[in-house]
């Protein structure tokens, strides 16, 4: 990659000097705080335990972690499950305990306009417990703010019924809990600012159009990891959080982001005129709901709404109010499940 | 003014003297005038010292009552009213897109309040390090109210990314911003200590002198007994007295004002720094509280540790806990007293609210976790201005201790130095009369 006109060079050499400057601040700032490492396990596909993401799978081999157990044919009535079943006890209790995160926007947050909580993760969430109760009451569920490195911790020992919280789905997960079928899958993208300066390449090529420039992500991320990768040649630049990333593009301290398109939905929507995700998926995080291993029943019935909600448009109707065109012109459709895992 | 006087007046007196002593040396009378000659040397040199030691001391209570100390005040005012900015921003964003109206006032009020302080601060002239701090205040502090502007108008639009400005902005507060201003008021706290010294000093070169001339004075008074059989002689032994008197007066003088200093400092600025210290942390609490909610979980955890350690700091037992040591500082003022006792009741009860505040958080009760923090009647905000009404009005009790205590300590001072030189005359003019009728006897 070369840079030919004066701006090229001028402009490669002191974002050099930019790049290296926020990055030693970055680093001041993660080992004063361990904000960063913090930031970064907040993060479904951040965490440094789960992020070995291509590599997970060879060191604890579980075979493909995303198929899940065959839903019934139609979504049971509520009522017609045994009385020993989780559905049973969450009707006898009266709510649905839901693990879930009230700061990853555009999937679980909290609206600063009525201080309530909403989002993909959120909605589907209370799909699940109509489908329980029959209605939609507003105490039908029962939210907890969970730390994401709590999300498998809080499923296993039961202080949650379910987690919907842009988990990914891994076999380093997979042996301790159990996973619904795969609802949304994100993807490492990339986030540029709509500024003449980047080269073309950006706009199509995204993370390997940015040879030269700097490139923000969560310290600790696979993101970042992947970001460093010797092919892409970008200068990484680490922030806090997401939102600290952008932040800093905001204010000229980087180039673009790049981590899941989820999360960059999120910040392209807070900068909706100025920002546009760029490039392909150049990696693949399938999400899925958590719930306990002991709960097989549980799992199937999440299953059959899920199916349903896909089946139904329902999928379709969250996707454009939370997602809409921060990615991508065209509403994509739901991830489509044919196989199903044989033992319970 | 005093001084340019006398210093000249004791030198030609010594010439004349040389004079003299070449004439007449060999002879009695020309002896007994080289020891009146002596003599008065010796009454003036003290009555000098002891003028300008007591000038030294009470130039230096001035600085302490109108100089150094006010600056102390005023890098304290500026620290403390940029850690209640700190807090006051984020519990602004807390309150949403539509301000709550007391909230932003509170942090308009309190940045105004720090950047008028910084120019007051500025064109008193200031030079070295004090000026380069001054002046990095002064570029940082805009920076900070920017990211927090930015920081109200992504949140007036509905973006979560406005806590992040916000957190940009408090990072630089805490990490660039407080730092200098401590600093800064470490430098005041260095030259009030430096200036206190200098006005509480014990003055060695008056009390030896003066000592040194009552000495002369006696012996030449013996020595003049057993030559002239006359036992007394009035004017030596009036100069006699009025040394000791003025060595007297010194003591008595200076051990007073240095007991008012000491006072102004041990019941005053002391107490002052060490509950200024617990009112930073009450408010840098504040700011970690509206932090966690504002911050929503993606801080990792950082403001939760941080009001964790900011009431550990205000609670401990030991010597490092700002109430406890503000109220063994303090043990013997009543008023003072009660205040910190009531400042540390509010501090528990803010511990009981905060932990409520999680409570209501971890039920995604959103709303009543922030209306426990910001609304007049919320736990958390009730206990929050109580411990820091009860930390301001104990602060603002002992300055006015600081402000009496400094002024009775230069009052005593006062007419001290021109007293010791009209002693000193007095004690000359008495050696003179006493050896000239001596002399007189002679002719």
């Amino acid at each position: 990659m070369k840079h030919t006109g004066p701006r090229g060079r001028y402009g490669r050499r002191t974002r050099r000097t930019a790049a290296a400057l926020a990055t030693g601040i970055a680093l001041v700032v993660a080992s004063q705080g361990g904000a960063g490492a913090d930031g970064a396990r907040r993060q479904p596909q951040a965490g440094p335990a789960a992020q070995s993401a291509p590599a997970a799978p060879a060191a604890t081999d579980c075979g493909d972690p995303k198929l899940s157990l065959r839903p019934p044919a139609s979504l049971p009535a509520p009522g017609s499950w045994p009385q020993d079943s989780k559905m049973a006890e969450i009707v006898r209790r009266g709510y649905l305990r839901a693990g879930v995160d009230q700061s990853t926007y555009p999937f679980g947050y909290l609206d600063p306009v009525d201080a309530t909580l909403k989002g993909f993760d959120i909605d589907l969430l209370r799909e699940v417990a109509k489908a329980i109760f029959g209605d939609a009451g507003p105490n039908r569920i029962q939210f907890r703010v969970l730390r994401n490195a709590d999300r498998v911790p809080a499923v296993e020992s039961g202080q949650v019924d379910i987690v919907a919280m842009t988990m990914t789905v891994n076999c380093e997960r997979r042996e301790r809990v159990d996973f619904s079928d795969v609802y949304f899958t994100a993807g490492q993208r990339t986030l540029v600012q709509k500024d003449p300066g980047l080269p073309a390449r950006a706009r199509t090529e995204g993370l390997a159009g940015l040879a030269g420039y700097r490139v923000c992500a969560v310290n600790g991320s696979t993101s970042l990891t992947r970001i460093k990768e010797p092919q892409y040649q970008a200068i990484p630049v680490e922030g806090e959080t997401w939102a600290d990333c952008l932040v800093k593009l905001q204010k000229g301290e980087t180039d673009a982001i790049s981590t899941d398109d989820t999360i960059l939905a999120g910040l392209q929507a807070q900068d909706a005129k100025f920002t546009e995700v760029v490039g392909g998926r150049i990696s693949e995080e399938p999400y899925g709901m958590a719930v306990n291993k002991e709960d097989p029943e549980f799992v199937r019935f999440v299953n059959a709404v899920l199916a349903d909600v896909k089946r139904s448009g329902r999928w379709t109707d969250l996707y454009k109010a939370y997602i809409g065109t921060s990615l991508d012109e065209t509403v994509p459709r739901p991830p489509a499940v044919t196989t199903w895992r044989t033992e319970s | 003014m005093v001084t340019a006087v006398a210093g000249p007046d004791a030198a030609s007196v010594g010439r004349r003297a040389i004079g003299r002593v070449a004439r007449g040396a060999r002879t009695t009378p020309g002896r007994l005038a080289l020891v009146g000659v002596l003599l008065v040397v010796l009454s003036l040199l003290a009555g000098l010292f002891a003028f300008l030691a007591v000038r030294e001391r009470s130039q230096a209570a001035e600085r302490v009552a109108t100089r150094s100390e006010p600056l102390g005040v005023r890098t304290q005012e500026l620290y403390r009213s940029l850690a209640e900015a700190d807090a006051a921003a984020a519990a602004g964003l807390l309150s949403g897109g539509v301000e709550k109206k007391e909230l932003r006032e509170d942090y308009e009020r309190s940045a105004e309040t720090a950047q008028r302080t910084l120019m007051s601060a500025s064109s008193a002239g200031a030079s070295g390090p004090v000026a380069e701090l001054l002046s990095r205040l002064a570029v940082e502090i805009p920076k900070y109210r920017e990211d927090v502007a930015r920081a109200k108008s992504e949140t007036r639009q509905g973006h979560p990314v406005g806590a992040s400005y916000l957190r940009a902005a408090s990072r630089q507060m805490e990490r660039v911003i407080l730092p200098a201003a401590a600093e800064l008021h470490e430098i005041a706290a260095g030259r009030l200590r430096d200036d206190h010294k200098a006005a509480t000093g014990v003055p060695w070169t008056a009390y030896l002198s003066g000592a040194f001339a009552v000495a002369a004075l006696v012996v030449a008074q013996v020595m003049l007994a057993r030559r002239t059989k006359r036992v007394f002689n009035p004017g030596l032994l009036l100069a006699s007295l009025a040394v000791a008197a003025s060595l007297a007066w010194l003591t008595v003088g200076l051990s007073a004002a240095r007991s008012d200093l000491a006072d102004s400092r041990d019941e005053g600025w002391h107490p002052v720094d060490v509950l200024s210290d617990a009112r930073f942390a009450v408010l840098k609490a504040r700011a970690a509280e509206g932090q966690i909610l504002v911050q929503n979980g993606t801080d990792g955890g950082v403001y939760e540790a941080a009001l964790t350690e900011q009431f550990r700091l205000l609670q401990a037992d030991g010597p490092e806990g700002l109430l406890n040591a503000a109220a063994r500082r303090s043990a013997d003022d009543t008023v003072t007293s009660a205040r910190i006792a009531d400042a540390r009741a509010a501090v528990a009860d803010w511990k009981v609210a905060h932990a409520n505040v999680k409570e209501q958080y971890d039920q995604t009760n959103f709303k009543g976790a922030v209306a426990l923090v910001i609304n007049d009647d919320g736990l958390s905000q009730v206990a929050f201005e109580r411990a820091e009404k009860a930390l301001s009005e104990a602060i603002a009790k002992d300055q006015q201790d600081f402000e009496k205590a400094a002024d009775r300590g230069r009052d005593a001072m006062e007419g001290l130095a021109v007293g010791l030189l009209v002693l000193a005359v007095a004690a000359s003019a008495a050696i003179v009369d006493g050896v000239r009728r001596r002399l007189g006897e002679y002719r």
